[in-house]
C-alpha cells in the first residue's frame, strides 16, 4: 500500500542559488505523526510549501494520497490542509465565516454541524460570531486547527503550530494531534520545539541545510546517544579538550563543542571514568553534568548547530 | 480547552473526485463573497466610498454646471456627471487593490492557496467584488446626478453601451490594480500609486473637456488611454446621440461602429491586463 506522503528526491532551488531543499526522500504512514525539526532556514518550511502546491519544487516528486503534487495538485490540495507558521485568517469577519469559507472552498457538505461540532470542541462557542480581529493569538490558532479539520483532511500540515501560545494551549493541542491520528489523519508537522517532537512524533526527520541528516522514532535517535550524556564546562581550549578525550578513547564521533561545553554521549561505563582521567590529559573541567540525553543533543552531534539557532 | 482531549470529528475519505466546474463556480461565489464581506463588512465602509461620487454629483457638477454652461450642445452638468464615472471606476477599483496586500500580507491568503480551486479564482473574485463596489459608487454617482437635474436620455440600446464602457474600464482597472498590489509589497507605496494610474488619466480622458481643446499630440495620447474610451462610448449611450466624443477619437461618421470600435478597445484592455493580473499574481503566490 502506498504510503500517504512520499517523496522523492525533492529539491528546491530559490533564486540567487540558494539551495533550501536538496534532495529529500521521506514517506509517511497513514495516522503517523511526521516531525520535521530543524532550526530556522533548515528548509522545513520549504518542504511542507512543497507539499501544499505553495513552492514549486525544482525536482524530484512529492505524492500525497498518491497524487503527484506537481501533476495534480488540485487533487493534492483536497486531501489536505495546511496551518500555516504566520496567522492566515481574515480579520475582518468572523470565526464563524472564516470556518465556512474554508468549509465551502474544500466542498463540504452541509458544513453547519461540521462547524458547529469543531466550534464546540476548539471551545470557540462564545467568540465564534465576533469579528476575529478581537481573538487573542490562542483564540486565532484555535480558529485556525479547527479550520483545517472542516475538510476531514487525509493530511494536516501543521507549520510550527504551537509558536506564540501558552503553555497550557500548548499541550492541549499537542493532546488533540495526537487524537486525530486515532481517527487516520496523517499529520507531518514542522517545529523546532524538542520536546514536542519526542512527545507526539512517531518519526522525525532532522533537517540541516535543506538535508536529512537523520530520520528515526525519537527513542531511537536518543538511544544512539547512550542513556547518558556527561557536560564538561572547560577553562582550556574545548577543541583541544575534545581532541584529548577522543584519543584517550573518552568520546566518540559523536561528542561536541558548544562555546566552552563539551557533550559527550556515553554509551558505557562510568562516568566517574572520564571524571577520574581529566587531570591526566590536561582537562580543566570548571563544572560537570550528566543527564539524560535529548534531541538537541541528537542535533547537535550531527550538525554541530544549536537547534533553537 | 479542556473538551479538545474529548473525541474530534475523525477523518473518513474517500480518494475525492476533480473539482467540476460546478464546483469551481460554487468557489468563485464563494470567494466573491468573502472578498464583499472583508471590504463591505458594516454600514461604514459602504456608505464612506459613497461620498466622493455623491458629493459630486449634488455639489460640483452642478456648480460647474452653472459656471460654464454648456458644451458640445449638452448641459455642463450633466456632461461633467457622465465623465465622472471614468474618475470613480478606476478610483474605487485601485482602491480595491489594497485588499489584495494585506490578504497577502496579515489575511487568510496563504490558506486561501491551499484550497483544492484554481488558483486564478482568486483574482477573478477579487475583481467580482471592486466590480460590486465601483458599480455602487457608480449608480450613487448617476442616481444622484438625475436627481440634481442632469438629463440623460435613457434607452435600453443606449443603457447598454454604458454599462459595457463601465464593466471594461472597471475591469481593466481592477487588472491593473491587481498587478500593481501584487508587485508592490507594502500598502503605503500602492497608495501612493493610486492618484498616477486612478486619477491622473481622468484629466485627460475627456471627462471635463472634449480631447480636442487639448494640443495635437496630447489628445493622441488621450485616445488610446481606457478611460476615454469609456467616457465617449459612456456619453453616448447616456446623454450624446450624436457620438461628439466618440467622432473625436475615430473621425468616422457611423456611430454604431465608432461605439463598437471603443467596446472592442475596451475589452482588448479588460483582457489583457486580466490575463497579466492572474499570472502576476500566481507566480507572486508560488514560490
Amino acid at each position: 500500500m502506498e504510503p500517504v506522503i512520499a517523496v522523492e528526491g525533492l529539491s528546491k532551488t530559490y533564486p540567487g542559488d540558494v539551495e533550501a531543499v536538496c534532495g529529500i526522500d521521506f514517506s509517511v504512514e497513514a495516522g503517523e505523526v511526521f516531525g520535521l525539526l530543524g532550526p530556522n532556514g533548515a528548509g522545513k518550511s520549504t518542504t511542507i510549501g512543497m507539499l501544499t502546491t505553495a513552492v514549486c519544487p525544482t525536482a524530484g516528486t512529492a505524492r500525497l494520497g498518491g497524487f503527484d503534487v506537481s501533476r495534480r495538485p488540485l487533487a493534492a490540495r483536497r486531501l489536505s490542509a495546511v496551518v500555516t507558521q504566520d496567522a492566515a485568517v481574515d480579520r475582518g469577519v468572523s470565526g464563524r465565516r472564516n470556518l465556512a469559507i474554508h468549509a465551502h472552498l474544500w466542498g463540504v457538505r452541509r458544513p453547519e454541524g461540521r462547524i458547529s461540532q469543531l466550534v464546540e470542541v476548539f471551545e470557540l462557542t462564545g467568540i465564534a460570531d465576533r469579528p476575529v480581529s478581537s481573538y487573542s493569538g490562542g483564540q486565532r490558532r484555535r480558529l485556525e486547527i479547527a479550520r483545517a479539520l472542516i475538510s476531514e483532511p487525509m493530511v494536516l500540515f501543521l507549520d510550527e503550530p504551537t509558536v506564540g501560545l501558552d503553555t497550557r494551549i500548548r499541550h492541549e493541542l499537542l493532546e488533540l494531534i495526537r487524537t486525530l491520528t486515532r481517527g487516520g489523519t496523517t499529520v507531518l508537522l514542522t517545529t523546532h520545539y524538542l520536546d514536542e517532537a519526542e512527545r507526539i512524533c512517531d518519526r522525525v526527520a532532522i533537517m540541516h541545510r535543506g538535508h536529512i541528516a537523520d530520520l528515526a522514532p525519537p527513542r531511537e535517535l536518543l538511544s544512539k546517544l547512550g542513556e547518558r550524556i556527561v557536560e564538561l564546562r572547560v577553562a582550556t581550549d574545548p577543541a583541544v579538550a575534545l581532541r584529548a578525550l577522543r584519543a584517550a578513547s573518552l568520546a566518540g564521533d559523536d561528542a561536541f563543542v558548544v562555546g566552552q561545553t563539551l557533550t559527550v554521549p556515553f554509551h558505557d561505563g562510568q562516568v566517574g571514568d572520564i571524571v577520574g582521567a581529566l587531570d591526566g590529559l590536561g582537562v580543566a573541567a570548571v563544572e560537570v553534568n550528566t543527564r539524560p540525553p535529548n534531541l538537541d543533543d541528537v542535533y547537535l552531534s550531527l550538525t554541530g548547530e544549536r537547534m533553537g539557532a | 480547552m479542556t473538551a479538545i482531549t474529548t473525541d474530534v470529528p475523525a477523518g473518513r475519505w474517500d480518494l475525492k473526485p476533480e473539482p467540476t466546474t460546478g464546483t469551481q463556480l460554487r468557489a468563485l461565489g464563494t470567494l466573491t463573497g468573502r472578498r464583499l464581506a472583508l471590504s463591505l463588512r458594516n454600514p461604514r465602509a459602504i456608505l464612506l466610498p459613497l461620498a466622493t461620487p455623491v458629493l459630486i454629483a449634488l455639489v460640483i457638477a452642478p456648480a460647474l454646471g452653472q459656471a460654464v454652461g454648456h458644451i458640445n450642445g449638452i448641459v455642463y452638468m450633466t456632461y461633467v456627471a457622465v465623465g465622472t464615472a471614468a474618475l470613480v471606476v478606476p478610483l474605487s477599483c485601485m482602491q480595491a487593490g489594497l485588499g489584495v496586500i494585506v490578504d497577502r500580507k496579515s489575511g487568510a491568503q496563504p490558506d486561501l492557496l491551499a484550497a483544492p480551486v484554481p488558483r486564478p479564482l482568486l483574482v477573478l473574485a477579487n475583481m467580482g467584488a471592486a466590480l460590486v463596489a465601483s458599480g455602487l459608487q457608480l449608480g450613487a454617482l448617476m442616481v444622484f446626478s438625475a436627481l440634481r437635474g442632469a438629463a440623460f436620455h435613457l434607452t435600453a440600446s443606449g443603457l447598454a453601451w454604458f454599462v459595457g464602457a463601465a464593466l471594461g474600464l472597471a475591469i481593466a482597472m481592477y487588472g491593473v490594480a491587481e498587478t500593481l498590489a501584487n508587485r508592490i509589497g507594502e500598502e503605503e507605496e500602492y497608495v501612493n500609486a493610486i492618484p498616477t494610474l486612478g486619477i491622473a488619466p481622468w484629466f485627460f480622458a475627456g471627462a471635463l473637456f472634449p480631447i480636442s481643446f487639448m494640443p495635437a499630440w496630447l489628445a493622441d495620447i488621450a485616445k488610446v488611454l481606457p478611460a476615454t474610451q469609456a467616457v465617449a462610448l459612456m456619453r453616448y449611450g447616456l446623454v450624446d446621440p450624436r457620438a461628439t466624443d466618440l467622432h473625436a477619437i475615430w473621425g468616422l461618421s457611423n456611430t454604431q461602429l465608432m461605439a463598437g470600435l471603443s467596446l472592442f478597445v475596451l475589452i482588448a484592455y479588460a483582457s489583457v491586463f486580466t490575463l497579466v493580473a492572474i499570472r502576476v499574481f500566481t507566480r507572486k503566490a508560488v514560490r
